[in-house]
């Protein structure tokens, strides 16, 4: 037996493992921190406005001006039963709908033009629209009080301050209760085999219809 | 004559030699596999079970991890590793009768969860049912309507239950997934083989495999990130919903709650008697999916009014 052989083998192997170790540790060198693209986050990176946006105050809009309703209500009166809207009104009128609550003044006051009506008569401040609507949704205002009903953005820790739910006109208009339809996101991305092959794609859809 | 032998190749030492370059060949070419590795160095390599890390071995890695995003996807990223609240117990309750497929949830989970855009992976899977029926196998999520929710349906987004007995986790070959004790089923990304068995155990089909490198626009990176959740996953390893704990461990909402158009998800801590999931879960008929797996998921479903 010969040990030079050996020693060769040796310094053949180690030069591989050598080899190996090196180009493993080249991988390792990171780029610069300042060189990288530094994304700036505020709050969070989806969007969580309401659908119907903030609280806005109780105006009247026409074009860029606004009005409070009591610049023109105090002026002039209308009729106690009126149910039908016409003239400044009349595109709440295209979209009235609230079920049996046609008379504007089951939630508007007759004489304090700027606020809200109470059952007893008494104005409801315009930035409160939860007490208007409890006055008729007693149980979703119980579940909204709770917190269970509608959104509350902020963190789920009850000592949370940053809690904040959301007014019921923040994503119902008043007008029309009823929740808007919506478009929605694109769908959950099949495979790319489905994808790739329009006949894949076709025969998935009517498997499922046909059920 | 002895001279002359030593200068010849003998045939043992010739095949001894040649043994000798053949082994070191061959761990060479076990190696190698190394050199393709992009994500990985050496120290990835042997890597040990998350569970297994000290706290400098965490902060190592953490560092080592940040490094390699900004190598390969050119973006500033900042992973932190939140732990347990102690006593606190997460679970989620949905409002079905609210619920109406617009599908923000799904968006906003990839935004948050850096999930990859190409190919697409998305944790929440919402399926389009008929209504008056529970029947699972007649759902649709690849619905693409022009507006929803569509007359005669009903919408029930799916995603990971969080169970309180997790098939996922026992069939792991190697312990890569577990539950955590506020009750969040985790995985460990660098340990995960990429077997699928959770996927397979799974009876809400709502684990996640990377087929391919993750592919974001480093303008679309979550720059905050946890190591347990959605920091950028290697490719080959399975990933799922694990309600944003990196948000959630700091008292904020998952991101599917935050956006949710109707306010139909509620979320919060079990064991807290007054919080809003128990109210829920005291005053409403909920009911939870697949029962009978007897998996005891910690994701509520109910409808009202």
């Amino acid at each position: 037996m010969k040990p030079a052989h050996w020693v060769e083998a040796a310094r053949i192997g180690l030069a591989c493992l050598g080899l190996v170790v090196m180009l493993a540790a080249c991988s390792s060198e990171y780029p610069a921190v300042d060189s990288l693209y530094a994304r700036e986050v505020v709050g969070d990176v989806f969007d969580i406005a309401p659908v119907r946006g903030e609280l806005k105050p109780l105006l009247h809009r026409r074009g860029t001006f606004e009005y409070k309703c009591s610049e023109c209500h105090n002026d002039f009166s209308s009729p106690r039963r009126q149910n039908e809207l016409k003239g400044e009104h009349a595109e709440i009128d295209a979209i009235f709908d609230h079920g049996m609550n046609t008379y504007c003044v089951n939630c508007h006051h007759q004489t304090d033009r700027d606020s809200f009506v109470a059952h007893d008569g008494s104005p409801i401040s315009s930035d409160k629209p939860a007490e208007l609507c409890s006055k008729c949704h007693g149980p979703t205002f119980r579940d909204w009080q709770q917190g269970v009903h509608g959104r509350q953005n902020g963190g789920w820790e009850r000592s949370n301050p940053d809690r904040k739910k959301l007014l019921c006109v923040q994503c119902h208009d008043p007008h029309r209760p009823k929740f808007a339809l919506m478009a929605p996101d694109s769908p959950t991305i099949r495979t790319r085999f489905e994808g790739a092959s329009s006949h894949l794609a076709a025969n998935s859809k009517p498997a499922q219809a046909a059920h | 004559m002895a001279t002359e032998t030593n200068n010849e190749v003998k045939r043992r030492s010739f095949l001894k030699a040649g043994a000798g370059v053949a082994i070191a060949g061959a761990i060479g070419a076990t190696l190698a596999p190394l050199r393709n590795m992009k994500s990985g160095t050496l120290d990835g390599f042997f890597q040990q079970h998350y569970t297994r890390l000290s706290k400098d071995d965490i902060q190592g890695i953490i560092t080592r991890l940040e490094g390699e995003i900004g190598r390969d996807y050119g973006a500033k990223v900042t992973i932190k590793d939140p732990k347990p609240k102690s006593g606190v117990r997460f679970a989620y309750a949905l409002n079905l009768s609210r619920c109406n497929g617009s599908r923000r949830c799904v968006t906003a989970c990839v935004q948050e969860n850096n999930q990859s855009r190409d190919p697409a992976i998305q944790y929440i899977k919402v399926l389009e049912m008929p209504s008056g029926t529970f029947d699972l196998e007649q759902s649709d999520h690849y619905y693409d309507d022009e507006q929803v929710p569509k007359e005669g349906k009903y919408y029930l987004p799916v995603q990971c239950q969080q169970c309180e007995n997790p098939p996922c986790t026992k069939v792991c070959p190697v312990e890569a997934t577990w539950k955590e004790p506020d009750g969040v089923t985790v995985i460990d990304y660098n340990w995960c083989i990429g077997c699928r068995y959770c996927m397979a155990a799974c009876p809400y089909e709502a684990r996640r495999f990377n087929f391919s490198k993750p592919e974001i626009p480093k303008e679309d990176i979550n720059p905050d990130m946890g190591y347990l959740s959605n920091r950028i996953r290697p490719v080959g390893v399975v990933e799922k919903c694990h309600f944003c704990l990196h948000r959630t461990r700091e008292g904020k909402n998952p991101a599917c709650l935050e956006v949710c158009p109707t306010g139909a998800r509620v979320f919060g801590d079990l064991n807290d008697p007054e919080s809003e999931i128990r109210y829920i879960i005291k005053n409403k008929r909920t009911y939870v999916l697949k029962e009978e797996a007897g998996t005891v998921p910690a994701f509520f479903y109910y409808f009202d009014v």
